[in-house]
């Protein structure tokens, strides 16, 4: 928040869901945080925009927020929402406690590559392996950004950043293939250059019964689109610099590849791609705070 | 709802000592376990598994302890009564949330079963280390409660007392019990449903919870007086986070300083209430005994043996550890030539705090043992040297 | 005080944590003496060599056992398996009138050299008269639980028949009965023998 108070005090937002959020709501005052390019305002908007639309009970669907540039969110989201802030990492296992000791309630996780892939990355394992009725966004700015910039295990080959300052050498986590191979019963992959369709796969995952995992490629101007080339350094290919919101988001729409297309693809062409889609969708399997119900009811009756 | 099977049949049951744990945190109302097997504290989960779900508990076992406390915490801040059980190794892992709990003020009980270390150690073999780590669980300043059983009856009566003061003071307690107290077999004495009942917090929203601000202070008297936790899920829970740092008036403060003061002070300040302290023949005593746990049983003994010999010696026992009751230990050795402290650990942490405490007027002699406890032999004849 | 030290070792599976529970039960809940049990913990309850130990005071006013381990000397010993006989000595058990007993098991431990030193040793098959006369080797427990009831005397007959209702299926109480009754009979004979050999 740029102050405190509204900038502008006569003007009204253009945009009817500014207001609902926390800081529209409370202070009137619309503005972020965030660096401009970011891309988490996209996705606090459809949060909000969600939220209010679906009219979803904010007692039921408490927001568990990690650690990261994108903590800074709970300003932006909407002002009924129950959140609370974890430590980096954790945020799965506190949704699963949180899930399991009041089963009607369906937890909203927002985490970061770090969060899901680096600290975090057996909770969300072992998130998606129960099949715990909740929504898992990951974020994937490829970069850390609220310690300065440094690699992330999500970080893209060629890439540099602080701590990489040749170029990043490791391979990349990809958290949709360890969410599909965990079990996660809703696999998805959007970006913010794709926002309708988050909105979409969002709406998708409230409704269904298990655990939801959407990775949403963002992008950090700052600290990954000002270091890099459109190319990522690879030699032979002409790259420009990506030093403003405009041209990442179009980088990472260009960089993305429908799963469909994907299917026809060889690994060389998706090498250092961003493969968005659907990628697995079961609405019928078991769900572990019911089937926990089930074995409640076994001990109550006595039966072994 | 109350199911029938949280209350075990009043009377004596034989019991090991972690499942007395775990009936005492079922008596007490707790509704989820989050755990990792470690040994010696996996009888712990194992009683639990079976017996949460039947009174419509939770009993979860997490991928690591990290997740088990975590798991612990979300619990709670949902309005379960949560606790975890791990050992010195998982205490480790959890030091992190154990310092964000204190600093969300949630409740929750843990219970460190403590086995010989460091590293992996010895771990069938007890020894009261961690009771140092307890007290600095956790990076940040924070104060916790630490309550040390010394037999299986006291693992039962002293969960729900845990329970209590987590619910009371919103902060970690943890009980200290051992590798060689978990496993041990004793009768345990269970109260009636309703002598149970009538010792319990429960967690209760306030009336008229929306748009008010809870103050930390009584006006009138200047004391501490702590809100019940929030709940997410209701009204009663802050809008913003819930880790904003407040003063005691409930509402959010720039300055640090007024939150940590309070985080510390609203426990200190009780000092009455939370300090569990037992004594035994201390009253013309000459030579002092300041101990706890499993130590304390063997100086019974010691004792006994010494006093028919004419010497004058008493027991000055902890039941709370942390915080350390300075005040009444002070009263406890004022006349005395000499304090013994029997440890079940090498470097004598309580024997520390008694030195402090002392300001070194009074000559404190340690009895270390490590990963074996003392036998009453080897407090007796100390205590026949000091008394020379 | 008037401690007793009972030591149970054997391998794991042979029933030594069950009997040495069985030992507190009786003496704890039905007898109302003070008594504490600790056991061999992990990796040996499951096939290795195990022990538990159970510390009972006779003494009505104690009200907890100050020191729950059991030392050498001990009351009573009882051995099961050839590897925990091995490294048993005659001055493992106490020399007192009313206690220092041993009980072993000549069907698993074909080697017990130190048995022969010991005055108080009382060798009952158990094994073999488990599956001989009642057909499996469950029933071993209740011969060596009758056994050291009319050994130890801690305990009342009663309080060790009230265990026994307690501890074991309701189907195969009857022959666990018959069981405490065969080890009971041994120990009587045996008693009445070792008097005979002090006059």
């Amino acid at each position: 928040m740029s102050g405190v108070g509204p900038m502008y005090p006569n003007e009204k937002p253009e945009h009817p869901y500014l207001s609902k959020s926390y800081v529209g709501d409370l202070l009137g005052n619309y503005s972020s945080r965030f660096c401009a390019g970011c891309g988490y305002g996209i996705i606090a908007q459809i949060y909000t925009r969600v939220f209010e639309d679906e009219q979803l009970d904010p007692f039921l669907h408490p927001l568990v927020i990690g650690i990261g540039c994108y903590a800074q969110i709970m300003l932006l989201v909407h002002s009924k929402a129950q959140k609370i802030l974890t430590l980096h990492g954790r945020a799965p296992a506190i949704a699963t406690g949180m899930k399991m000791a009041n089963p009607k309630m369906k937890p909203i996780i927002f985490s970061g590559d770090g969060d899901s892939m680096g600290i975090g990355g057996n909770h969300f394992i072992h998130l998606c392996r129960r099949n715990l009725d909740c929504v898992e966004l990951v974020f994937n700015n490829s970069i850390y950004g609220m310690t300065g910039g440094q690699g992330a295990p999500t970080t893209l080959f060629g890439a540099k950043s602080s701590t990489t300052p040749y170029k990043m050498f490791e391979n990349k986590a990809d958290a949709v293939k360890i969410a599909l191979a965990a079990g996660a019963t809703y696999v998805a992959r959007t970006t913010v250059a794709h926002p309708r369709t988050f909105m979409k796969y969002f709406k998708k995952a409230l409704k269904h019964k298990g655990t939801s995992v959407i990775e949403i490629v963002t992008p950090c101007v700052t600290y990954f689109g000002r270091k890099n080339l459109d190319n990522l350094g690879f030699e032979g290919e002409e790259g420009s610099k990506m030093d403003t919101g405009g041209k990442m988001i179009e980088w990472i729409r260009r960089n993305s590849v429908r799963n469909n297309q994907a299917k026809f693809m060889t690994e060389e062409e998706l090498f250092n791609k961003y493969v968005i889609g659907e990628f697995r969708y079961e609405p019928n399997k078991p769900e572990y705070a019911d089937e926990y119900a089930k074995i409640q009811k076994i001990a109550m009756e006595g039966k072994k | 709802m109350i199911s029938e099977k949280r209350f075990l049949q009043a009377g004596k049951h034989l019991m090991m000592g972690n499942e007395a744990m775990s009936e005492g945190a079922i008596a007490a109302g707790c509704t989820f376990f989050g755990g990792y097997p470690i040994t010696p504290s996996t009888e712990v989960i194992e009683h639990l598994a079976k017996r949460l779900p039947e009174v419509g508990g939770v009993c979860m076992q997490m991928e690591d302890e990290l997740a088990s406390i975590n798991a612990v915490m979300g619990a709670s801040l949902v309005g379960a009564k949560a606790m975890t059980a791990t050992s010195g190794p998982g205490l480790a892992l959890m030091a992190e949330t154990i310092s964000m709990g204190a600093n969300l003020e949630i409740p929750f009980v843990f219970c460190d079963v403590q086995r010989n270390g460091p590293g992996t150690g010895y771990v069938t073999e007890p020894h009261h280390n961690d009771i140092g780590f307890a007290r600095f669980s956790g990076n940040g300043e924070f104060q916790i409660i630490a309550l040390a059983p010394m037999n299986c009856q006291e693992l039962y009566d002293l969960t729900i007392t845990a329970f209590n003061f987590a619910e009371k003071y919103r902060c970690p307690v943890f009980l200290m019990s051992d590798a060689y107290l978990g496993h041990l077999h004793e009768v345990v004495d269970i109260p009636t449903r309703e002598e149970i009942l009538k010792k319990i917090i429960k967690r209760e929203l306030p009336a008229n919870t929306k748009g008010r601000v809870f103050s930390y202070k009584d006006p009138s008297t200047g004391e501490y007086v702590i809100p019940s936790p929030p709940i997410m899920g209701t009204e009663y829970c802050p809008g913003l986070f819930l880790h904003q740092p407040h003063g005691p008036d409930g509402l959010p403060t720039p300055k640090p300083i007024v939150f940590q003061e309070m985080l510390i002070e609203k426990i200190t300040s009780k000092m009455d209430e939370i300090s569990l302290t037992e004594t035994y023949k201390l009253d013309d005593a000459d030579i002092v005994i300041v101990s706890y746990g499993l130590p304390v049983r063997s100086s019974y003994r010691a004792v006994d043996i010494a006093r028919e010999e004419g010497i004058k010696v008493g027991i000055f026992r902890l039941i709370t550890v942390w915080p350390f009751p300075d005040e009444k230990v002070k009263v406890a050795v004022k006349d005395a030539k000499a304090v013994i402290v029997p440890e079940l650990n090498y470097t004598g942490v309580i024997a520390e705090q008694v030195e402090r405490v002392t300001k070194l007027e009074t000559p404190v002699i340690k009895i270390p043992k490590v990963a074996e406890f003392h036998h009453p032999d080897d407090i007796l004849k100390v205590i026949r040297e000091v008394a020379k | 005080m008037a401690r007793y030290e009972i030591r149970i070792a054997g391998f794991g599976g042979q029933g030594v944590i069950t009997l040495s529970k069985m030992i507190t039960m009786a003496s704890s809940l039905y007898e109302g003496l003070a008594a504490t049990q600790t056991e061999a913990y992990s990796a040996a309850a499951r096939g290795g060599k195990c022990w538990a130990e159970v510390v009972v005071d006779k003494d009505q006013d104690v009200k907890i056992i100050d020191y729950p381990k059991a030392l050498q000397p001990y009351d009573f010993l009882i051995i099961l398996s050839e590897e925990s006989a091995s490294d048993v000595k005659p001055n493992f058990l106490k020399k007192s009138d009313t206690t220092g007993y041993l009980i072993w098991d000549p069907s698993t431990i074909k080697k017990f050299k130190s048995a022969k030193r010991i005055k108080k040793g009382l060798s009952i098959p158990v094994q073999k008269l488990a599956v001989e006369r009642f057909g499996n080797i469950v029933f071993g427990n209740s011969i060596l639980f009758g056994a050291f009831t009319m050994l130890a005397g801690i305990f009342s007959e009663e309080s060790a028949l009230e265990t026994i209702r307690n501890f074991v299926p309701p189907n195969t109480l009857d022959t666990n009965l018959e069981a405490f009754e065969l080890g009971k009979q041994e120990a009587i004979e045996f008693l009445k023998k070792l008097e005979e050999g002090q006059e």
